[in-house]
């Protein structure tokens, strides 16, 4: 997953974001209200904020998103933990609230939870085309012949389809699979057709659909 | 605490007045008494010798004119006489006498006065005749006498015990009346709540109660700054220390997992001490943010176990499942309690909880190193006293904090040796049942 981690605090901000790339995930930190607004384009999977910021509140810049039908998993991290600072988080928009402190594998289940939840996965299992994905063990399967067989991908592979499945049946542009998966920056660059090659050639080649000119797509069923 | 009853001033006061009014009415009587005797004998006195005057006349007249009448009796009808007169002459003789006068001189006085008891029965006054030779005496009957002093003496004495008793309700029924503005304002400072910005002020409605009423609104205003105060540095804290916390945690997480095998151990053990760190804080800030003010909720034991994070021992619930309590503190108090048995050797942790009419118990068994019985006496008097003791550790201390909070105590049990499973450390936790809706 991408993610969005806004949160002030140097040390806790650190170790967040470190810990969640350990655990494969993409992480963007910003210290600042400021920067997260810069930040939160449409590439990330889910939004973890502080409530309380230096430069305002977390909570607002929530409640602005949900105002604009912004639809990512957000969790809020706080210090506040009266009941009914849990109950104005989570009315404000957030998906979850966890009150510090936390431990970071907690965050971690709570981010999957959510991020099931909001890939209509519940059990955590994803059925698409021919592959069936397990988004927290990170595994994928693909059906031939009525077996499953399992697809070992590497971990850039795995961050571009978890990219396209979290936006299933919406065109995900190359620039955002390259902020994604690390580009370098080069419009000639052909790391994300080299991937997405990869991929058709362990999953089937009608997985992924080249929009022209525009991106790539993992088409909705039905 | 000593279940002596307070003296109450309402009893100490009637009972001053009660024995004022006994000693009063004593007194009274005693002098009333005395002075009805005196007063009545000085009145039948004066009536005997006023008598005796009269008859003095009539006998000097008699004894010119009249004939002695057989016996020396005047002539009369019959008649009760409460007055009987004598004339003695020189010799001791009766000469003349009324009808119930005896036949015997009443006394051998000669002289001008009063003879008390003359023939055992008779109070005399003798006034000797103007010729010399014979005395006269004038006599009422003792017991007659007696007779009308009891009569004035108990009609005073009845009247003034009646007008004591009277007196003594009067007053006891003004004292009540006058200590009820003490009792209502008493009720009005158990209704009162500092923290509550709307609660209607204390009055006054006798002069006196004015300065306990100035005085007590004073400390309310005193103690609702002190608790805005703590409640604004407890938020502040809460911030300060819970931002640190998760980061330290976080910066462990990260660092377990990049550090070489050999530094893993020390990571561990670092991590597991930020983990009682941050159980404990967390315990402080709750128990200090409530100020004792508690949000009760039915509250499922095993769920509020399920959130514990406890990764050495296995914890098992029995009993009823849903208590009332302020779900927040448990979870501190619990996770502190949890966090002891596994520090003490504990891999399981049995936890019961009952439910018992007005009374809510939630018991822990562990397998740990347990609580040697001296120990356990020992700490169970300074979790009593609420007073420092060495080996009392901050997790009981906690969990008694927060039972008292819901009203009950912390109990460090005899351990259940018929359980083999869980024959460690036990501790009760018991309060008394409160409705959500009576909160």
């Amino acid at each position: 997953m991408k993610l969005l981690l806004l949160e002030d605090d140097p040390i806790l901000g650190e170790g967040l974001r470190d810990f969640l790339r350990a655990e494969g995930h993409t992480v963007d930190w910003a210290q600042r209200l400021l920067d997260a607004r810069c930040m939160a384009n449409d590439h990330y999977d889910a939004l973890l904020v502080d409530w309380q910021l230096p430069d305002g509140s977390g909570l607002d810049w929530v409640r602005s998103l949900r105002r604009q039908q912004d639809s990512r998993s957000i969790l809020m991290l706080t210090a506040r933990d009266l009941l009914k600072d849990r109950i104005t988080g989570l009315e404000s928009g957030a998906d979850d609230y966890l009150v510090k402190p936390f431990e970071p594998e907690e965050l971690l289940a709570r981010l999957h939870a959510v991020h099931r939840r909001a890939a209509g996965a519940p059990s955590g299992r994803k059925r698409v085309g021919d592959i069936e994905v397990d988004l927290q063990a990170r595994s994928v399967w693909l059906r031939q012949n009525e077996r499953l067989d399992r697809v070992e991908l590497t971990a850039r592979e795995w961050q571009l389809l978890e990219a396209l499945l979290n936006r299933s049946g919406r065109i995900v542009e190359k620039a955002t699979l390259e902020g994604l998966v690390g580009g370098d920056g080069n419009a000639q660059s052909n790391v994300i057709e080299v991937h997405i090659a990869n991929l058709r050639r362990k999953l089937g080649r009608n997985l992924i659909e080249t929009v022209r000119g525009l991106g790539y797509r993992i088409p909705t069923e039905g | 605490m000593s279940a002596r009853p307070l003296p109450s001033i309402r009893q100490r006061l009637s009972r001053v007045l009660g024995g004022i009014a006994i000693v009063w009415g004593l007194g009274m009587t005693a002098g009333v008494g005395l002075l009805t005797h005196e007063v009545l004998d000085d009145l039948l006195d004066g009536a005997l010798r006023e008598s005796a005057e009269i008859l003095y006349g009539l006998v000097a007249v008699a004894d010119r004119d009249s004939n002695p009448a057989p016996e020396g009796m005047l002539p009369a009808p019959p008649h009760q006489e409460n007055l009987v007169w004598q004339l003695v002459d020189m010799q001791g003789r009766v000469v003349l006498r009324s009808h119930k006068a005896p036949e015997v001189r009443l006394t051998d006085r000669q002289t001008e006065g009063i003879t008390d008891e003359a023939l055992g029965l008779w109070h005399v006054f003798t006034l000797p005749m103007r010729n010399g030779h014979s005395v006269l005496h004038v006599a009422q009957r003792e017991d007659t006498r007696q007779a009308t002093m009891r009569l004035a003496m108990g009609a005073s004495v009845g009247l003034t015990l009646l007008l004591g008793l009277c007196a003594a309700w009067w007053l006891n029924r003004g004292l009540r009346r006058e200590l009820q503005p003490l009792l209502d304002l008493s009720s009005e400072v158990a209704e009162l709540d500092p923290l509550l910005p709307q609660t209607p002020g204390l009055t006054a409605t006798r002069t006196e109660l004015q300065p306990l009423v100035d005085a007590i609104e004073g400390l309310t205003q005193r103690l609702a700054q002190r608790v805005a105060h703590e409640r604004a540095l407890a938020a502040h804290a809460a911030h300060a220390l819970r931002t640190p916390l998760a980061g330290m945690d976080a910066q462990l997480a990260v660092a377990l997992k990049e550090a070489p095998p050999q530094l893993q151990p020390r990571l561990t053990q670092t991590r597991e001490a930020a983990a009682r760190l941050r159980r404990v804080v967390t315990a402080l800030i709750t128990l200090f943010r409530t100020g004792g003010e508690l949000h009760w909720q039915d509250t499922s034991v095993s769920a509020l176990l399920q959130r514990l994070p406890l990764q050495d021992a296995v914890v098992d619930a029995s009993g009823t499942d849903i208590l009332p309590c302020d779900p927040d503190l448990l979870s501190a108090a619990l996770s502190n309690l949890l966090d002891n048995s596994v520090r003490h050797g504990a891999r399981r942790i049995h936890v019961h909880a009952s439910l018992d009419g007005a009374q809510v118990r939630l018991t822990l068994r562990d397998n740990g190193r347990g609580i040697p019985p001296e120990q356990r006496e020992r700490l169970q008097q300074a979790l009593d006293a609420q007073g420092p003791q060495e080996g009392l550790g901050l997790g009981l201390t906690l969990a008694d904090m927060v039972a008292r909070t819901h009203g009950g105590r912390l109990q460090i049990l005899t351990p259940d040796l018929s359980d083999p499973a869980v024959p460690g450390a036990a501790i009760a936790l018991h309060w008394p049942a409160h409705s959500p809706d009576e909160a």
